[in-house]
């Protein structure tokens, strides 16, 4: 650990942070990348799903060795019986193997020159003074304080960056999903799909989800819902009872699960000199809970900003919202609205839910010739759930 | 249900609450370091050391929050003794 004290610290060794101070170091900037666990990427706390390899190359090489599987259809059963399939015939996304891809992250930072410290615990950030902020950092025993003159916390859902520099980023129950996974030595019939369950007849205030992935010949089986009520039956027993269902000679090879933040982004995630990113700035997509893409554009456009802010040698808060800007219109608007989706779909009672499910149905099913039909008639679809009787008269 | 998030409590200052005959309890062999109880804790009364959940009941409310977060069932509050 260096005494003089560093240009930027970045806190936590996830895809977010790796990148933040990958592109930082790659500018010539001394970074420290601290993460709190003795091995990067252990324990995952994923479902391990997300875009397309296309995609990932925008912003790093991808090497095959984490890439599982790719995937290019989804099937989801919905309530009352209804089924969707979607086969696509392009690359819908890819199944990660979380702790070698968050490993390679990592060392790609490491390798662009930032330094990377592992079980190095950060346990208070000072307010600024003089142009840095001062990090208290706990690793085998020793407590260090170091100097920063920029702070990035991409400490992941459990962040507490955040709250130390005064900022509310605490996570909401009525915006937070519980989630867990079992990793089931087993195959499934559909190597090439996702497979969600949601709906009154399976669970409502989340999904249920079997993702295949076929190098290491698992399945990752999970459930995430909103936080529920004392008392109610806990997600583990519930994904135990869709493993007895599905694969009931399994083996289990591993359980995970973890904080899902369904908010959308937080009103607020930057202060003078400090500034959030990833989970911990609430940057996933609140219809499916997949935030790594996010993470990584969020990652991007703060390392641009942080190099721009260093340039014009100002750092306040205010100079930093335009980073918050960029997040909003590169993800954030987007989820919002799939916040409203989700917020409108778990609302439906039993029966609007299966109308509504009907519709999407004959959405996917159709083919539509431009995207905006699409739109269209998944608009019609609402307007149909929300009038059901009205759906009965026109069509049944 | 709004979409928008209210913002947290953070920042405001400990109500002075009556002493409680309780204590929250972590079962280690249950627990899988998912860290989601950290995040969703209101008062900061847990944090990670490595992947090792610690409690510090001085903070705790017994809110019940973590309590109702933990996928596995791993936290419950007991009432002591009295």
């Amino acid at each position: 650990m260096k005494s003089g004290g560093y240009d930027v610290v970045v806190i936590g060794a996830g895809p977010s942070g790796s990148i933040c101070a990958r592109n930082l170091a790659r500018r010539g900037y001394q970074v420290l990348l601290a993460e709190k666990r003795p091995v990067v990427g252990v324990p995952v706390r994923c479902g391990e799903a997300t875009g397309p390899k296309k995609r990932l190359s925008d912003f790093m090489d991808v090497n095959e060795a984490y890439i599982e599987t790719s995937f290019s259809g989804v099937i989801l059963h919905g309530p009352g019986g209804i089924d969707i399939r979607y086969d696509g015939d392009k690359e819908l996304g890819v199944m990660l193997d979380r702790i070698l891809f968050d490993q390679d992250l990592a060392n790609q930072a490491a390798r662009e020159g930032a330094e990377l410290q592992v079980d190095a615990r950060i346990s208070g950030i000072s307010p600024e003074q003089n142009g840095t902020r001062t990090l208290t950092l706990e690793q085998g025993g020793k407590t260090h304080s170091i100097q920063a003159k920029m702070v990035v916390g991409a400490d992941g859902a459990e962040s507490l960056s955040g709250r130390w520099v005064g900022l509310k980023t605490r996570q909401l129950p009525p915006w937070t999903c519980t989630a867990i996974e079992l990793r089931i030595k087993a195959e499934d019939k559909n190597p090439n799909h996702l497979t969600f369950w949601q709906g009154h007849d399976s669970i409502n205030k989340g999904y249920i989800w079997v993702f295949p992935k076929v190098k290491s010949k698992v399945v990752n089986l999970g459930s995430g819902v909103l936080v529920p009520k004392l008392g109610e039956k806990n997600m583990y027993d519930f994904s135990m009872e869709y493993k007895n269902r599905f694969f009931p000679d399994a083996e289990i090879e591993e359980v995970h699960g973890g904080c899902v933040p369904v908010s959308g982004n937080l009103e607020e995630y930057v202060a003078d000199r400090f500034l959030l990113s990833g989970d911990a700035a609430h940057h996933t997509n609140p219809l499916t809970g997949g935030g790594i893409m996010a993470g990584i554009v969020a990652a991007e456009a703060a390392a641009k900003w942080i190099d721009f802010g260093f340039k014009a040698r100002n750092l306040s808060k205010t100079f930093l919202e335009q980073y918050q800007q960029e997040c909003w219109n590169r993800f954030g608007r987007n989820h919002r609205k799939e916040a409203r989706i989700r917020d409108f779909v778990l609302g439906l009672g039993p029966r609007h839910q299966e109308v509504f499910y009907r519709a999407f149905k004959g959405m996917v099913n159709g083919k539509f010739s431009t995207p905006s039909k699409a739109i269209g008639f998944a608009k019609l679809g609402i307007l149909a759930a929300r009038n059901p009787g009205l759906t009965k008269k026109a069509f049944f | 249900m709004g979409t928008i998030p209210r913002q947290a409590r953070d920042g405001a200052p400990a109500v002075p609450r009556k002493k409680q005959n309780k204590v929250l309890l972590l079962d280690r062999e249950k627990c899988i370091s998912c860290a989601g109880c950290v995040g969703v804790c209101p008062d900061l009364a847990m944090d990670m050391f490595g992947v090792d959940l610690q409690i510090f009941q001085d903070k705790c409310t017994y809110c019940t929050l973590c309590v109702r977060f933990c996928p596995v069932g791993a936290l419950t509050i007991e009432k002591l003794p009295a």
